[in-house]
């Protein structure tokens, strides 16, 4: 099967050879990798969780480019950048005076005068991101320079559609100069195609610069969507993530973080709301390199019924990070005796004066907080819900920024509605 | 307002509550005293609905309606309060979301609109302030943090605002100081009238000074034994259970 993949995506990559040149050896080397090990099975490490069997039965043809007027996301943005199937929608986007000061480039043009940089790209690793370097035919690139503070959110909103059994396989870089902060949002949304969205994003996070990055996963209700970020964070810089993962049929979600320079601080919270028959795979690798960096990850699901998630947390403290702080949470609810909820803490400790910990719950609603809140006339839908809600808050209470809350208190009562409360 | 005929209740196979009858007027004051494992809030479960608890034999009518057809939550609505023995606490949910929620879906329930918002704060500061609970408490999460007396009292505090016909309140003395037991008692004398019932279920006669009561009864071993007024509470603990019952 993998040879048969393998000559059919070999076409594909003939036909984006010189679309961007400085591109292409890095296209032909990735194809001849994928040849060798394809699609990962359910064999493959950190893979068991995950049900690719549609990748690896079928050959997904590059998607069209589309017009397709995106559902919003409200908000006071910086700047908006709608692509739709992966092609940049200039009558949907725009980019205000608060940005000015960034450079908002797109990876066709941006290989075009950096050449050199065409090597910063990630090419070696499993399967899917071998495709995604062998086929990446566009994304976003930003550099915010040194010092230069963007207030408000910058979103980036990927649409998918008519794209039906077609792939999408983009890759976008950051980078944030020393001192520099931004807040990026990054919205997947699409229609009920049975779409595959392959999205790589490189994250360097220079010296004292601070990212924050809220990412809603809201994939049409068919979509397989892989997404890998690489995130590199130098001395006394932040990361702050915040994934919602609520869409698509098969999620695979990856946050890969290596903290390189000390005092560098990580914060990786995800909730993942499980509809019936969704997936969320959702893996974090966090790398503590050097001494006196923080790490700390809460991961919250709710599983609806024959819903299931998995958290994969790896957390590796090499031997020079003394003094490393590195904290992993993962709760889980489960709404119905049919769903499935996987936690796989791993630390991996070589330093020896660290503090770790890691913690994992799966359960049901607490039957006498349900029986309180029924006790006071709520009905067992609404008590549910609030329960529901009351448990997400508190991931959600960690944003610091009230925008980005509301933005993500809006998607889970969306959910909540649709799953809990009967109102589809 | 309520009439419970004949009522046998089990919890998993054991029967607990062993043809219990009891009725109850508006404008009345009861309170019902027992040993420990007599079924006191197996009866105050059976009357909400607890599913845990199953009826076997018997009825209880509220204002004419068969109460056993009945949800939990729809029992509320008619008008049927529980003060819980032990409330529970909701991390993530506080006092202020979860009044207005059970205050709306009661209102709901009975075919009323909400309650706008402004009015709402009104009521519920105005009640809390009359059982001297500081606003702020409200904002905090369902129990979390307060001491015994102070969720005691906030179940008196969720029974203003929600105003019940009956009112069942199980063992809500317990765990309480003097001052606390004052202000439990003010709040539950707040609440007679004459379109009311209370039902206290209590061990210690020490409510019924606070509360005094219309009807005083004996729940021994799944079923009312010995009824009276308030001379009879005071009789079982100059007695004890053994010699009154």
């Amino acid at each position: 099967m993998t040879d048969q993949l393998s000559s059919a995506y070999a076409e594909q990559v003939d036909t984006l050879l010189g679309v961007i040149p400085a591109l292409d050896a890095g296209r032909k080397q990735a194809l001849d990798a994928f040849k060798k090990i394809g699609i990962p099975g359910k064999k493959a490490e950190n893979w068991r969780y995950a049900d690719l069997a549609n990748l690896r039965a079928a050959v997904y043809p590059i998607a069209t480019y589309s017009k397709h007027t995106a559902s919003a996301l409200e908000g006071d943005f910086a700047g908006k950048f709608v692509y739709v199937n992966g092609g940049l929608d200039e009558e949907q986007s725009f980019s205000s005076g608060c940005m000015s000061d960034v450079r908002v480039s797109h990876l066709s043009n941006f290989m075009v005068s950096n050449k050199n940089r065409a090597s910063d790209l990630l090419s070696d690793g499993d399967g899917i991101l071998l495709l995604n370097t062998a086929l990446m035919r566009e994304g976003f690139v930003f550099h915010v320079p040194a010092g230069v503070k963007v207030e408000k959110p910058i979103l980036i909103h990927h649409v998918v559609g008519d794209a039906d059994k077609a792939a999408l396989h983009l890759r976008h870089t950051i980078e944030l100069g020393e001192g520099a902060e931004a807040t990026i949002i990054e919205y997947f949304s699409g229609d009920d195609g049975a779409y595959w969205l392959n999205n790589i994003l490189q994250i360097r996070i220079s010296e004292n610069a601070k990212l924050n990055h809220l990412r809603l996963l809201m994939d049409g209700d068919n979509a397989t969507h892989t997404g890998k970020c690489f995130i590199d964070l130098d001395a006394h810089s932040r990361y702050s993530s915040f994934t919602v993962s609520a869409g698509g049929k098969m999620v695979r979600s990856e946050s890969h973080v290596r903290l390189l320079g000390e005092q560098a601080n990580v914060k990786l919270d995800c909730i993942a709301l499980a509809a019936p028959d969704q997936i969320h795979d959702i893996l974090t690798h966090v790398d503590h390199a050097v001494p006196n960096s923080i790490s700390n990850q809460m991961f919250r699901a709710v599983l609806a019924k024959k819903g299931k998630t998995a958290f994969q947390g790896k957390v590796i403290v090499r031997k020079d990070a003394q003094h490393t702080l590195a904290d992993q949470t993962c709760n889980s609810i489960l709404l119905d005796r049919t769903a499935e909820a996987n936690a796989k803490p791993e630390l991996e400790i070589w330093a020896d004066d660290v503090k770790c910990s890691h913690g994992a719950t799966v359960g049901q609603l607490d039957d006498k907080a349900l029986f309180y809140l029924m006790a006071r006339g709520i009905a067992p839908d609404a008590a549910r819900a609030m329960l529901v809600e009351a448990f997400v808050t508190q991931v959600i209470e960690r944003l610091e920024s009230d925008t980005l809350k509301m933005l993500v208190t809006a998607k889970l009562n969306q959910w909540l509605d649709t799953y809990l409360r009967g109102n589809r | 307002m309520l009439k419970i005929k004949n009522l046998h209740a089990t919890v998993g196979t054991t029967e607990i509550l062993k043809g219990l009858s009891l009725e109850i007027n508006a404008g009345e004051v009861h309170a019902i005293m027992g040993p420990n494992g007599a079924g006191k809030s197996t009866l105050a479960s059976t009357i909400m609905g607890r599913s845990d608890y199953t009826v076997t034999k018997g009825s209880i009518t509220f204002e004419g309606k068969n109460l056993l057809e009945l949800d939990t939550h729809e029992r509320v609505g008619e008008g049927i309060f529980l003060g819980f023995q032990y409330p529970v606490e909701i991390p993530g949910v506080s006092n202020l979301n979860f009044l207005r929620t059970a205050l709306n879906s009661t209102r709901r329930y009975r075919g009323e609109t909400d309650m706008s918002a402004a009015d709402f704060m009104k009521l519920v500061r105005a009640k809390a302030a009359e059982l001297k609970m500081d606003p702020e408490m409200l904002k905090r999460f369902v129990n979390v943090g307060f001491s015994g007396g102070e969720k005691k009292r906030n179940e008196t505090v969720q029974m203003a605002v929600l105003d019940p016909k009956l009112a069942v309140l199980d063992e809500t003395d317990s765990g309480l100081d003097i001052d606390a037991l004052r202000i439990v008692a003010d709040g539950i004398n707040r609440q007679r009238r004459d379109d009311t019932a209370i039902l206290m279920i209590t061990h210690y006669q020490r409510l019924l000074d606070y509360v005094k009561p219309d009807f005083v009864h004996i729940l021994v071993d799944g079923r009312i034994v010995k009824s009276g007024t308030k001379e009879l509470a005071i009789e079982l603990e100059e007695k004890g259970y053994a010699d009154v019952a």
